[in-house]
């Protein structure tokens, strides 16, 4: 029999005694429960005689465990016996050891475990909650596999296991109560390690997996606020709805992600030479429902990150665990509401999903309406063919929001303008943005007889934005019409990208030269074409958006083509080194229609507007990782790497050749791992930037400054100390600095600078908690009642800001509670919950907003309003 | 920083075209607001200045007394231009310049001049007023007034430094020609006046019928007659000349402690 499942982790068997029982004691004396079930005969058993009917529970999703990296030098191939608690619901409880076998794969299986879904024990057709044993069996990874998301087939658990793997697992094991009416049941599934897990994982002190029930601690307004549970992160939507996050992490304002390389479900969000900031990505369209964990990556060190991967990189996984329908509207403060249906077919997989959200507000303060609504779609195949196997996803969504803009904190302070509020002229009432977004993908992996495997991947979208902002009121003079001025500096900004890729990657199989050597080889490509069309203008929202200056007007052809590898070794049986390269050829053919520009004073020209020019260069680096797990509880962990941010390209000279950022990233660190009660990671972290670049209001765009560098060290805790209980913290500390002074300009031809400068916009203290507890709490007309509490905390302590400025600092708290009752689902969801009023963005610089008065050229700190007290009431149905 | 404007002391004779002295009786200039640069070049190379004062305030030029006018509020740094206006402020958005407070309290003047040319043997008064404001066709938006590229003005400015704007009004009627005040006309035409010296001459179809000015302590202004100051009018040389001078003459000081 061909061994199909000869992954880091393959056979794994549901077997063993099933009994409906109350987890945690048998005398858990839930009213009404047809259990507890405590082995002895209870009063009524002889005056009904019928056998409960048991359905034994069934394994919906079961993505493997990673083989442990410290373990594959040693050669075995373990199984551990784990004994698995689930309520009603199927969720995951309580999970016990049964069976030691050495902790690094008792904590492999742990984590792998938690993360599975299972559908309920049922009794008498009623969901129970149940223990079932669970036997996780490790094989060398000699064949790999698949990539996203988890291919393992829902297999009905009552079926046959036709698995050459299982034979480790097939024994029950026994030890706990076990009901006497309960049937034993055996029932096997059949699992297949993902592609994705076959690499080898968490190989920096800074690349952390945050896991569901971390993501669900507390209800998330958007898609885009998981990114605030990752170490050193923060996100918030200054600008408005339709507008992307700015992101913060690790010393980095990495703006609308610009230093941050964003996938979601294996789709690239950054796009390339985006006029309203390099790297734009737009994450209003994610669903947090659907988001099944994230994968984050602090730092450069994985050859797979490329472009925009400068402080690091983040993917979303996608998946619907509980299947079914599942309708939930919100509606609260400001006339919020938000309305989400999500499909998932009974007995999919939790990689095949379907789901819809439109969003409406009248917004906080003024000027704040918005109007939303994002798809996404995944069918994710459990068939192979011809040895492949394929999942398509898919994504569409539009957007558009009135913006209040910046209001100045000395106008908020004399009266002029509320804090929540827009100037009252009609180039700040008209301010706002739409958005439109379609992506569709498909990726394909296979497995080859020799254990080798390849995966390869297609993707393409279009997106389209424009924006009418304006940061500085009323200073911009017209370079094409003469003696106009002061007309508003209402910037229109638009961008069409257009977009085609594919990736693809074959891993080797395992060799081993000596005892004490294994290695695996990974090659891989990543490449895609991207066609810009851009425009800015200023315009006057007085008369019908009358155009009154061109400022660009621009035609983009980029393409990147990145190839990497990455030879991994395991270096007896508790050091891995992971070492690699890649190298990113890019392109750029750039029609600037407004380029060599005429100024409309001259009239003696003797050419016309425009300029045509291409460039080319490459980016390479080194990437290199090492693992010493100095016990079976604590592993040190260095990297480094070196990766790069490709230039707007119309900043390009004609045959510019590396027109690159650099980035050098170090990170060094210890990991604890306590099974899956506990992981501490504490890490310092070193980046350095070839140059950088700031955000510039007056053109709303950014701009190139010298090179900065980052020195800093985050401390991070998961913890789940009971099985209803999740806990995560971090606390992340950066010293971000300016390593040469700004480049001379005719306004500052000697700029200030101090060693040690620190960089504006980047807090250097950032702190996260997030804590939630989950439960039964009793039961109601026979069904059982669920609750679950969150909190959500994060700090931002004070940033600096340009020309020695500071913003104030952020504290904020969300809270949600919900209950669920059969199909009825009631929650109540508190943003801001002790009303800071703060700003979820800050500058510094010289706008003039008199509209007549004596303008300024002093800088002077501008806001951009974060949300205040914001309630939301929810109510769903599922079914 | 604090902010204090002064006048100066000044000669009781100020030299003037020709051999000319002029002695000033009052010297009112609206000034400011005043802007410091980090650049050589102020005006549209000093969108984002260092430091400034947004106020205005009526000098007298002719008292060295420095009297406080607020403070100088933005960033510290080396300061290497600097630019004011005197009074009116262009603005972008509208091509009528923004009248200051000061220079209402000088009922809409931006200077106020008033004084005695000495030619040769007469001591004429004169007046003159005018009003600076940036042309709406010439650099809209700016101060009136820059340094010079060439001044090698460089000036380091921290908090709490306090600064005295010295205006020195001695060179200001250096290429005024005062001689033109004195008038020395016969009647040609009926129904005009005209001066013979101090000699106002009203003209008729006789003959004229004059009236010794000086007697009276007065001075003759053509086709006003007797009248105890010549307006000098804006476009006149004289005028001309004065403003000139003010707007890229001689540039106020910028004093420490």
């Amino acid at each position: 029999m061909v061994r199909l499942l000869v992954a880091l982790a393959v056979g794994l068997v549901l077997a063993g005694p099933l009994h409906a029982q109350a987890p945690g004691a048998p005398d858990a004396g839930v009213p009404g429960d047809a259990g507890p079930d405590t082995g002895e005969p209870d009063a009524t058993a002889e005056e009904a005689p019928p056998e409960p009917s048991i359905e034994p529970p069934r394994i919906l999703r079961s993505p493997p465990p990673a083989y442990p990296d410290v373990a594959r030098g040693s050669g075995e191939h373990p199984t551990v016996v784990l004994l698995v608690t689930l309520d009603d619901h199927g969720v995951v409880g309580e999970v016990e050891v049964v069976e030691p076998v050495g902790s690094a794969f008792e904590s492999a299986a742990l984590a792998a475990v938690r993360d599975w879904g299972f559908a309920p024990a049922l009794r008498d057709g009623r969901p129970v909650p149940a223990r079932v044993q669970v036997a996780v069996h490790f094989e060398l990874p000699e064949a790999p596999t698949a990539p996203h998301p988890h291919p393992d087939p829902p297999t009905d658990a009552t079926e046959p296991v036709a698995v050459a793997d299982v034979e480790a697992a097939g024994e029950p094991v026994t030890g706990d109560p076990v009901d006497s009416d309960t049937p034993e049941e055996s029932f096997g599934a059949e699992a297949e390690a993902e592609a994705e897990a076959l690499r080898r994982e968490g190989r920096s002190a800074s690349a952390f997996e945050v896991e569901r029930d971390v993501l669900r601690a507390t209800r998330r307004r958007e898609g885009a606020d998981l990114l605030n549970s990752a170490p050193g992160f923060y996100v918030a939507r200054p600008a408005g709805a339709a507008i992307a996050h700015r992101v913060t992490v690790r010393g980095f304002d990495a703006e609308h992600g610009q230093d941050v390389a964003m996938e979601v479900g294996g789709l690239p969000i950054n796009l390339p030479s985006h006029v309203h900031g390099q790297g734009y990505a737009d994450l209003g369209f994610l669903i947090p429902e659907v988001v099944d964990r994230m994968n984050v990556i602090e730092g450069v060190h994985d050859p797979r990150q490329g472009d925009f991967a400068v402080a690091g990189s983040v993917g979303f996984d996608l998946g619907v665990e509980e299947r079914g329908f599942r309708l939930q509207t919100s509606y609260g403060s400001f006339r919020s509401f938000r309305q989400l249906a999500t499909w998932a077919p009974e007995g999919g997989e939790p990689g095949t999903f379907g789901a819809f959200q439109v969003n409406r507000s009248d917004g906080f303060g003024s000027n704040r309406r918005s109007l939303a609504a994002s798809a996404i779609v995944q069918v994710a195949g459990d068939r192979r063919h011809r040895g492949w196997r394929f999942r398509t996803l898919g994504f569409v969504n539009v957007a558009r929001a009135d913006l209040a803009g910046v209001v100045r904190r000395d106008d908020v302070d004399a009266g002029f303008v509320d804090f929540l509020g827009v100037y009252p002229y009609p180039t700040a009432t008209q301010q706002n943005a739409s958005n439109g977004r379609m992506m569709i993908g498909v990726f394909g992996e296979r497995r080859l007889a020799n254990g080798a495997n390849a995966d390869l991947a297609v993707f393409g979208g279009v997106d389209l934005f424009r924006t009418q902002m304006n940061f500085t009121g009323f200073l911009e003079e017209s370079r094409v019409l003469e003696d106009v001025a002061g007309r508003g500096d209402l910037i229109e900004q638009r961008n069409r990208t257009g977009t085609l890729g594919l990736r693809g990657s074959y891993r080797s199989p395992v060799a081993r030269p000596f005892d004490w050597l294994s290695a695996r080889l990974e090659l891989g490509t990543q490449a895609r074409v991207d066609w810009i069309t851009q425009q800015q203008n200023l315009i006057d929202a007085t008369v019908r958006n009358q155009t009154w200056d061109n400022r660009i007007d621009a035609d983009i052809f980029g393409v990147d083509i990145g190839v990497y590898g990455d030879l991994s070794m395991e270096l007896g049986s508790r050091v891995d080194l992971s070492v690699g390269a890649r190298a990113d050829v890019l392109l750029y053919e750039v029609d600037d229609r407004l380029g060599n520009f005429i100024e409309v004073s001259r009239s003696d020209t003797a050419y016309l507007v425009g300029y045509r020019r291409s460039a080319l260069g490459v980016a390479a680096g080194p990437r290199a990782s090492l693992a010493v797990e100095a016990t079976d509880w604590m592993t040190f962990l260095g990297s480094y790497g070196e990766g790069f941010r490709s230039p707007q390209a119309r900043i390009l000279d004609d045959g510019e050749r590396a027109p690159f950022t650099k980035v050098r990233s170090a990170d060094l660190g210890v990991r604890f791992s306590m099974d899956d009660r506990l992981t501490v990671t504490v890490a310092g972290y070193w980046t350095r930037l070839s140059y950088d670049v700031v955000f510039e209001p007056a053109e709303g765009t950014l701009e190139r400054i010298a090179g900065t560098r980052r020195l800093g060290a985050v401390a991070h805790v998961v913890t789940r100390p009971l099985p209803w209980l999740v806990a995560a913290g971090s606390l992340t500390y950066v010293d971000a600095e300016l390593l040469e002074p700004p480049p001379a300009t005719v306004e500052e031809p000697n700029p200030a600078f101090e060693r040690g400068q620190n960089l504006p916009y980047v807090p250097p203290v950032v702190v996260r908690l997030d804590v939630a507890a989950e439960g039964a709490l009793g039961k109601v007309r026979d069904r059982e009642l669920r609750g679950h509490i969150g909190a959500g905390f994060s700090y931002l302590s004070p940033r600096p800001l340009p020309y020695g400025a500071f913003a104030d600092p952020v504290a904020l708290l969300d809270a949600s509670a919900s209950l669920e009752w059969g199909p009825v689902e009631l929650g109540l969801e508190v943003y801001n919950l002790l009303d800071d009023r703060y700003a979820a963005f800050e500058l510094n610089y010289v706008s003039d907003w008199t509209n007549g008065g004596v303008p300024s050229r002093i800088p002077a700190r501008h806001i951009q309003a974060g949300a205040p007290r914001t309630v939301m009431g929810t109510v769903g149905l599922k079914w | 920083m604090p902010l204090s404007v002064s006048g100066t002391s000044v000669a009781d004779d100020l030299p003037a075209r020709g051999d000319v002295t002029v002695t000033l009786e009052r010297a009112d200039l609206v000034f400011g607001p005043l802007t410091f640069c980090a650049g050589f070049l102020a005006g549209d190379n000093c969108s984002t200045a260092l430091v400034e004062w947004t106020d205005s305030v009526v000098v007298d030029t002719l008292d060295p007394t420095p009297v406080s006018v607020g403070e100088l509020i933005g960033v510290s740094g080396t300061a290497r231009s600097y630019m004011y206006d005197l009074g009116y402020v262009s603005l972008l958005v509208t091509t009528e310049p923004l009248e200051l407070a000061a220079a209402a309290e000088l009922d809409g003047s931006s200077l106020v001049l008033e004084g005695v040319a000495h030619i040769a043997d007469d001591r004429i008064a004169w007046r003159y007023s005018t009003r600076f404001v940036q042309p709406a066709d010439v650099e809209r938006g700016v101060p009136i007034v820059r340094s010079r590229r060439d001044s090698g003005f460089e000036r380091t400015l921290s908090d709490g430094d306090p600064i005295t704007v010295r205006v020195d009004p001695s060179s200001w009627f250096a290429s005024a020609s005062f001689a033109s005040l004195r008038q020395d006309e016969v009647c040609s035409e009926p129904g005009t006046t005209v001066c013979g010296g101090q000699v106002e001459r009203r003209c008729s179809d006789g003959d004229p019928i004059e009236r010794d000015c000086e007697s009276e302590g007065l001075v003759c202004q053509p086709d006003v007659g007797c009248t105890d100051r010549i307006l000098i009018e804006d476009g006149s040389q004289i005028g001309s000349a004065i403003r000139t001078a003010i707007l890229a003459g001689v540039r106020p000081s910028f004093e420490g402690d």
